[in-house]
């Protein structure tokens, strides 16, 4: 699986990144959201990690600036540290909210995901 | 031989008729038997002499009967003369007696009206002084009233008081008692006095409904309720009456004296009248405000005051009255607003209550000096308690936005340190000691995590909702924030799992337990005990939870005090003191109590009870 993860905390991104590397996918960490679209296009990931407040692009802006292919293709996850989702709108398909309980189930319901498409 | 009569006789007739004393010798030559009986019979003559006596007795016969003629001449005028005396002396004597009878007629005459005089007079005292000694204007008319009963054919008396244009009191009697009327009417009210005043007679019949046949109008002088009234102000006092044309002449006489005394009481009893209803007016004013109101002197003297702040009127000190205390209260602005001569107002705290106290000073006597104020206490307990509840929600908010940002800027790196933790830990098999070392890296993350959440839930007070919780979950979660107090202290915590569950909010009592513990660990100085255990009860239906400190415990008369808002035995700036009476008012909104059990010297248990509640509808 190609996995993109955006988010501008780098130790979120790291652990992450290990963690899927360690199960045998591929990764790309961007910081910020505007690199993040870019790396979008060009990467097509199965999954995307994406962070709701980040300078630049935030992740919901970012979300809106996708087209529909691009948005077929993969698989959205939507994280935060604020607890609530209320008031975004839900162009994602799963919310993760910030801190994760382990790391290791979250790439396991990634997985899940993907093979359940 | 026949006897002619003598010519003499018929002159001795005409003498003894013209002078009947004179003495009237008949000197004959002869006499015979009946010559001497004829000169004394027909002649009348007193003495018969004859000629042939001698010169000598014939003329001392002569003189003698000169003499006695003379003798008897003057007796004769004497008689008549002490007659005439006499009867002079008689009709004098009758004169005198007669004057004298008429003097001590007159004598006594005039006692009696002196007496009467007196009597009146001594009367007209007794009732002037009766008028003065009236206390009441009621008590005054009734006097009124008797005085003029006693004057048959008088109906009782009626008075107008005009205390200003179109504005009349009518005071009446009805069935024995004394009525009045207000009148807008424009009555007529005459200056002197007036019989069969035809404008009044109508006036009257128009107000009272009957007609009124003789009447007699009384102008009252009214100095004192144009003084102090209305400079307009008009009386009079009206009679009806039945009197003849004669008994009215008496009674007008007699009323002549009476008129004075009984203006002057009518205006002086008006007056008084006005002005007890003017202060029964301020009176009523004044206890119809729903604050304590007083006048206080200088020297902290209640002058007077509305019974809101006392239903007595004593001479007392106002904070012996409103604070019961023996000397003035803290913050008073009594003595600040006498010396700046402007309204003040200070905060009073009394009895769990607080009042916000307005002083405004005025000037009651003429010198130019304040020395009196007036001073309004306002319980502003409720409104400060809301006001504090607001404070509360904007701090426990301000603190919910603030953790908020913090929770999300330590979340992130966290959920990093916590997530590379356990890759790292999964990769680190064989490396025992690194990875012991990181297994207490992602403790240490999530017990960080942890914090945040409970400070996120602890601040956010806006949701109002119930959740079922038990007391174990409620401590597990207060415990961490409280990290710092409780630091010091050896805390035994002996907690039911998972009886005890009910429904309530969770945030507010949580906030309620934070505030507990926090006074508990603060109380004790030195190294303390506290101690947290739930009381689990099966068939009751409450649920507590005692929070116990080993401080220096809470003296009795105090209990009560500690839950006023704003007591606080805590060093200025520590505590706003508002923690508990907030932490009372919170769980008595749940439905419960806070019970707290002290003894001086041997520490303070605070205990929760809260309804145990399964469903939300039972709130």
């Amino acid at each position: 699986m190609r996995i993109l993860i955006i988010d501008d905390e780098p130790l979120v991104r790291r652990s992450l990144k290990r963690a899927f590397i360690s199960a045998g996918h591929e990764v790309l960490d961007v910081a910020e959201g505007d690199s993040g679209l870019k790396a979008w296009k060009s990467y097509q990931p199965d999954i995307a990690f994406v962070d709701v407040l980040m300078p630049g692009l935030t992740g919901p802006q970012l979300l809106e600036s996708l087209s529909d292919d691009d948005r077929k293709k993969t698989k959205i996850f939507l994280m935060s540290a604020f607890t609530g989702q209320e008031g975004i709108k839900k162009n994602f398909d799963l919310f993760i909210s910030k801190p994760f309980e382990d790391i290791f189930s979250l790439v396991k319901l990634a997985e899940e995901f993907v093979k359940n498409d | 031989m026949d006897y002619e009569p003598h010519p003499w006789f018929s002159f001795f007739e005409m003498a003894k008729e013209l002078s009947p004393e004179t003495s009237r010798v008949f000197i004959s030559e002869i006499w015979t038997n009946t010559s001497l009986k004829e000169a004394i019979n027909k002649a009348h003559a007193h003495k018969t002499l004859s000629l042939s006596s001698s010169t000598f007795d014939l003329r001392s016969q002569l003189h003698q009967a000169a003499l006695d003629f003379e003798v008897s001449r003057t007796q004769n005028q004497l008689l008549k003369e002490s007659t005439k005396q006499y009867k002079e002396l008689e009709k004098l004597n009758t004169n005198l007696e007669k004057i004298v009878e008429e003097r001590t007629l007159h004598i006594q005459n005039s006692t009696v009206e002196i007496a009467e005089k007196l009597e009146r007079i001594r009367h007209l005292i007794r009732f002037i002084k009766d008028l003065s000694q009236s206390l009441s204007f009621e008590d005054m008319m009734n006097l009124i009233r008797n005085e003029l009963k006693k004057f048959a054919k008088l109906r009782d008396p009626i008075l107008v008081i005009q205390t200003d244009k179109n504005k009349n009191e009518i005071y009446f009697y009805q069935a024995g008692h004394l009525n009045n009327h207000s009148s807008d009417k424009n009555w007529q009210i005459p200056g002197q006095i007036k019989i069969q005043d035809k404008n009044l007679m109508m006036t009257l019949a128009n107000h009272f409904g009957r007609p009124f046949v003789s009447i007699i109008c009384f102008p009252i002088e009214t100095r004192l309720m144009k003084n102090f009234i209305n400079e307009n102000a008009a009386a009079i006092l009206l009679i009806e009456h039945s009197l003849s044309e004669s008994e009215l002449d008496e009674f007008m006489e007699s009323m002549s004296e009476f008129l004075k005394p009984i203006s002057m009481a009518i205006d002086r009893a008006f007056l008084e009248n006005e002005l007890i209803s003017q202060s029964f007016r301020w009176e009523k004013t004044f206890d119809g405000i729903k604050d304590p109101i007083a006048i206080i002197d200088s020297e902290y003297n209640v002058i007077r005051s509305n019974n809101k702040f006392s239903d007595r009127m004593i001479l007392k000190k106002c904070y012996d009255i409103f604070a019961n205390s023996e000397k003035p209260c803290v913050d008073c602005p009594l003595s600040l607003s006498i010396e700046s001569k402007k309204s003040q107002s200070a905060q009073i705290k009394h009895n769990g209550k607080i009042f916000e106290v307005h002083t405004y000073p005025i000037q009651l006597s003429t010198e130019n000096r304040v020395n009196t104020v007036v001073n309004q206490y306002i319980d502003v307990t409720d409104s400060r308690t809301l006001y504090m509840r607001m404070v509360q929600n904007e701090k426990m908010g301000a603190i919910g936005l603030l953790a908020g940002h913090i929770a999300h800027e330590l979340n992130n790196p966290l959920t990093g340190i916590r997530s590379l933790s356990q890759v790292l830990i999964s990769q680190m098999k064989d490396r025992p000691q690194v990875r012991q070392d990181l297994i207490e890296v992602e403790k240490a993350a999530m017990r960080s995590q942890k914090i945040i959440k409970n400070l996120l839930d602890f601040s956010n007070s806006e949701r109002k909702e119930l959740v079922k919780i038990n007391w174990c979950e409620l401590v597990d979660k207060t415990m961490p924030i409280l990290k710092t107090v409780i630091r010091n202290h050896r805390v035994l915590i002996n907690l039911e799992k998972n009886q005890d569950q009910f429904m309530t909010d969770a945030n507010l009592v949580q906030q309620v337990v934070f505030n507990l513990i926090n006074n508990a660990c603060q109380s004790m100085k030195d190294k303390g005990t506290l101690t947290v255990e739930s009381i689990y009860q099966e068939d009751s239906k409450w649920t507590y939870l005692s929070i116990q400190d080993t401080g220096p415990g809470i003296q009795k008369e105090m209990h009560e005090k500690i839950f006023e808002p704003f007591f606080t035995t805590k060093a200025e700036g520590q505590g706003t003191g508002l923690g508990l009476s907030l932490s009372k008012s919170i769980i008595e909104s749940l439905g419960g109590k806070i019970l707290l059990n002290s003894i001086e010297g041997q520490g303070s248990q605070f205990i929760i009870q809260l309804p145990k509640r399964l469903k939300t509808e039972d709130l």
